[in-house]
């Protein structure tokens, strides 16, 4: 009887102690206390005077918008006209889809740059984007058949600057032109993802192919009564990583 | 000897609570840890650091009033 209550003890106590052992070590595991040596030092050296330098490399998640504003300026539709189409890849001024004319857009400022859109972390990201202010063709222009959307490409193939490193040899998003938004689509308050998603990945942090332009469009009907004022659609571009 | 006998069931009987105690409470301990570790990582403290970059679009288009003005200063010069 005793024999057996000692077992039953000892079993007891031998689980206790492989518990706390478990829970200490799965505690430690979570706050860096073996990451530190595991995955974080990724070099050392030490020297014969016994010196000692540690070097940590910090994984980041990074998205830089190099090209902060695209201001079409102020302006208005040619009577005569139809419409004007405004670009930020610089086609302006138009009279019928495909033909431009540079006098329907009159004053209005003439933009040759895109959001310029940079993975500058360490790690591949998705990226996605939402809109706060006029983010609609209704606010942002007016009633009537106006239209504001936007338009992605790699920066491999707009060539545009500035961008950290280098400009992009390659196409980005899956190295292979993946973007979501490879036609115009309107924007709108909610955005949604460019390249991957919230659990894929895709745009690289090689310097190589990391961006991608993000090119507004709007097209003003000449019925549009202007108001005078600045509308303002600020695009907050979102960048996700593994981690 | 039945008091040194009885002291000694009591004494097991003590040990075995401890015991007991000891592995409920690192039972507890392993719940949280999993608990709060899971909880983080749904928070996005772990999976999902993110990172955000703003940019501007604006656009003035004028009222009929003022493309007037602009045209008839332009007839002027």
């Amino acid at each position: 009887m005793a024999l057996s209550s000692n077992r039953t003890i000892m079993g007891l106590l031998f689980l206790a102690f492989t518990l706390s052992i478990l829970t200490t070590v799965v505690t430690l595991s979570k706050f860096d206390a073996w990451t530190l040596l595991e995955e974080k030092v990724t070099g050392a050296a030490s020297t014969s005077a016994s010196g000692e330098s540690n070097l940590t490399i910090v994984a980041s998640t990074s998205i830089t918008n190099n090209v902060g504003s695209i201001n079409f300026g102020t302006g208005y539709v040619n009577a005569s006209c139809v419409s004007c189409m405004l670009d930020s890849n610089g086609s302006f001024g138009t009279n019928s889809p495909g033909s431009y004319n540079f006098s329907c857009c009159v004053n209005f400022t003439n933009v040759t740059s895109g959001f310029l859109l940079e993975n500058t972390g360490n790690l591949n990201i998705s990226v996605n984007y939402s809109c706060l202010g006029s983010c609609t063709a209704a606010d942002f222009i007016g009633a009537g058949t106006n239209l504001f959307q936007f338009i992605t490409a790699p920066n491999s193939l707009e060539s545009q600057s500035p961008e950290t490193g280098q400009i992009d040899t390659a196409l980005s998003c899956f190295q292979n032109n993946s973007w979501n938004t490879t036609t115009y689509t309107s924007v709108s308050t909610a955005g949604q993802y460019l390249c991957g998603n919230s659990t894929v990945y895709p745009l690289d942090f090689d310097n190589t192919r990391d961006a991608a332009v993000v090119h507004i469009r709007v097209n003003i009907s000449s019925s549009t009564i202007g108001t005078g004022t600045r509308k303002n659609a600020t695009f907050t571009f979102g960048a996700l990583s593994s981690g | 000897m039945v008091k040194k006998r009885r002291s000694q069931l009591i004494s097991t009987k003590v040990i075995r609570a401890m015991i007991g105690v000891l592995f409920v409470l690192s039972l507890l301990s392993l719940l949280f840890s999993t608990y709060f570790i899971i909880s983080a990582k749904e928070n996005g403290e772990e999976i999902s650091p993110n990172s955000q970059s703003k940019g501007v679009a604006s656009i003035v288009i004028q009222p009929p009033q003022e493309q007037n003005a602009v045209s008839g200063l332009q007839k002027g010069e």
